[in-house]
């Protein structure tokens, strides 16, 4: 019997995260793109309306939608931009310690991911609460006085999204500044660089592949996120993922929901590859040779 | 060596420890202008950790480092006016050669036209015109070795500090490359300080050899005196192979001295210090001992051939004397005829090739 071509052989290695792709993942965004452009929703009397445009025209000519969209892309970069600009000191303190004080770090980093994320937001729902704690604190230290509006901000769903986001930014991050080698920084340091030259020059562009890992994830992962803007948001701060979740499932308008969806899709997609085709611009990816 | 008034690089009784162990023991060393040093020795002798110390990487427990007579302990790294090339070349991957050569001169915020002549100059330097706008990972080894080099010596170092720089190379470049730096050397007259397991390379290219053991320079003189005239039993064997005997001192008469180890007999030249009934150990490098056929001549030993293997340029010989086993080197002889296992033959060692080492001086 000949021996099957390795080529062959590293594809059907493949094979069973394309059909699970492709059952759980095409096929259904097929069907969303399908549902999105039926004109009203399927019935046992008419299981197949016609197809039409009606419900994109309707989400372009509303500024309803529009402001949620621009709600949803808002939220997704502020906790991008804080989540890393936390998380990139963070990750490098954890690089230059070593022993029990690292462990501890590390631990204490990543341990919102071991607690169940809707307790991790009511926990902050009950910090954050009229007379909550946080306002009960800053009253006591005299910065605030009377009752302080902080549920229902958009700063707060921001903070509990970077609280969610953190641990994920870290990790890549340990792994990414982890993988730059000594020599490099020393040969940096002998040739004369001060260290915000070696940092701006040498690892902020070595960490470029993590750094948009952790873009792409943070992104796309706090733009489409729910929970938060459910329990921590509310209406005043109206995100695409709530008025999808409504037509859905209280509005019975899946139609409406899928072309929604698509609109949010698209904006990931379309910001997520935007920024990591410019970084690889800037940091000339794909030249590069890891050691 | 030579007390000069400006050493380049002095180390007054410098220790290092890491966690309780000592990698550099209260070294002492002095560097002239000028001069290419190598600090040889096998790993974990604190050669590498010696290196550090210069470049600052590291900082001293004890003792001091001096910089063209300056204490340096307190400068950092970019302050101390070096250039250094590690083993891995250390090369910025997102950097073209241009930029990764140029960078030490960009820091310095040297004009872009100063900066495009000194990067053309060392490029012609290590002979790689035309590459700057390559990225290291489209070179060679060689090459990147090449750009590292020119990376470390475009700031005009007042010393060049080499980390193994040519471990990473394969054999025939490794040969190449030792010849270059050479060239380098003595084109600059740039002071170099060589970091090596190498023996081979230390010999090749130094002006002195500092071999190490244990954090302590156990010996530092130049190539030949190192190789010809090792002052202890690991400098003998570490650089250069030799056969060594723990001899007994049979009897020391007319500026001879005559040496006995089981059946081995050798003679060398008497010495101060060296009186009958003492203990010593000789030492002869496997070329250095004559081979003739037996029968040949008095004053030798008579030896049996144990094993011969041909390599090329020349034949390695194991032979036996009584209970010790010699290890000689000859060039093939023209007749072709080689020795085979089982011959006898007579093995005698010129006076002056005998290496006499301190009695019972240094553990094996």
């Amino acid at each position: 019997m000949p021996r099957p071509a390795p080529q062959a052989m590293s594809l059907a290695l493949l094979v069973p995260i394309l059909l699970l792709l492709i059952f759980f993942f095409l096929f259904p965004l097929a069907y969303l793109l399908y549902l999105s452009s039926l004109a009203q929703q399927p019935t046992l009397q008419n299981p197949l309306p016609e197809l039409s445009s009606i419900n994109y025209l309707k989400i372009l000519q509303d500024s309803f939608y529009l402001s949620m969209s621009l709600n949803s892309t808002l939220v997704g970069l502020s906790t991008t931009f804080l989540t890393i600009a936390i998380a990139y000191p963070v990750a490098f303190y954890i690089t230059r310690i070593s022993g029990w004080e690292r462990t501890l770090v590390s631990v204490a980093c990543l341990l919102p991911i071991f607690v169940n994320v809707i307790v991790g937001i009511l926990g902050w729902y009950i910090l954050l609460l009229p007379f909550g704690i946080v306002q009960q604190a800053l009253a006591g230290l005299g910065i605030v006085s009377g009752p302080l509006q902080l549920l229902r901000t958009f700063p707060a769903l921001v903070a509990v999204l970077v609280y969610e986001h953190l641990p994920f930014a870290v990790l890549i991050l340990v792994s990414s500044l982890q993988a730059i080698p000594t020599d490099k920084i020393n040969a940096a340091r002998v040739l004369g660089a001060s260290v915000p030259r070696i940092v701006l020059s040498l690892i902020i562009p070595l960490t470029m592949p993590g750094l948009v890992a952790c873009v792409i994830l943070v992104f796309s992962l706090s733009a489409s996120s729910y929970l938060a803007p459910i329990l921590i948001g509310g209406q005043r701060t109206p995100v695409l993922p709530l008025a999808i979740f409504s037509y859905g499932t209280e509005l019975h308008n899946w139609p409406l929901a899928a072309a929604l969806s698509f609109v949010l899709l698209v904006l990931v997609v379309a910001i997520s590859y935007g920024f990591s085709a410019a970084m690889n611009r800037i940091a000339k990816l794909g030249q590069w040779e890891f050691v | 060596m030579r007390a000069t008034a400006n050493p380049v690089l002095r180390f007054d009784r410098v220790s290092k420890a890491f966690q309780g162990q000592i990698v550099l023991n209260e070294l002492t060393l002095e560097m002239q202008q000028g001069e290419f040093l190598t600090l040889l020795g096998p790993s974990g002798c604190g050669k590498t950790t010696s290196l550090n110390l210069v470049a600052g990487l590291l900082r001293p427990d004890a003792g001091t480092i001096f910089l063209r007579g300056k204490p340096v302990d307190s400068l950092p790294p970019r302050r101390r006016g070096l250039g250094l090339v590690f083993q891995s070349w250390a090369l910025f991957p997102h950097m073209n050669v241009f930029d990764n050569i140029g960078f030490g001169l960009k820091i310095r915020s040297a004009p872009s036209t100063e900066i495009r002549k000194r990067v053309g100059e060392m490029l012609d330097l290590v002979r790689l015109p035309g590459v700057g706008e390559k990225f290291p990972s489209q070179l060679s080894g060689g090459m990147q070795q090449r750009v590292a080099l020119a990376r470390a010596l475009v700031t005009r170092p007042d010393l060049l500090l080499l980390d193994e720089p040519l471990s990473n190379l394969d054999a025939a470049l490794r040969k190449e490359m030792q010849i270059e730096l050479r060239r380098i050397h003595s084109q600059l007259r740039v002071s170099t300080l060589l970091v090596t397991h190498s023996q081979e390379e230390a010999l090749m290219m130094s002006d002195r050899i500092a071999v190490m053991r244990s954090g302590i320079i156990e010996c530092i003189d130049t190539p030949q005196r190192v190789y010809n005239q090792p002052p202890t039993r690991f400098v003998c064997t570490f650089v250069g192979e030799a056969n060594t005997f723990k001899c007994r001192v049979d009897e020391v008469a007319h500026g001879e001295a005559k040496l006995s180890c089981g059946a081995l007999k050798i003679v060398v030249g008497a010495r101060p210090g060296i009186v009958a009934g003492q203990t010593v150990v000789a030492a002869i490098r496997p070329e250095n001992v004559v081979l003739a056929a037996a029968g040949a001549g008095s004053g030798s030993n008579d030896a049996v051939i144990v094993d011969a293997v041909f390599k090329g340029n020349n034949i390695s010989y194991s032979a036996v004397v009584g209970s010790e086993m010699l290890n000689v080197v000859t060039p093939p002889p023209a007749d072709g005829c080689t020795l085979a296992k089982g011959d006898k033959v007579l093995l005698s060692f010129p006076k002056s090739k005998v290496i006499l080492l301190e009695a019972g001086g240094v553990d094996a």
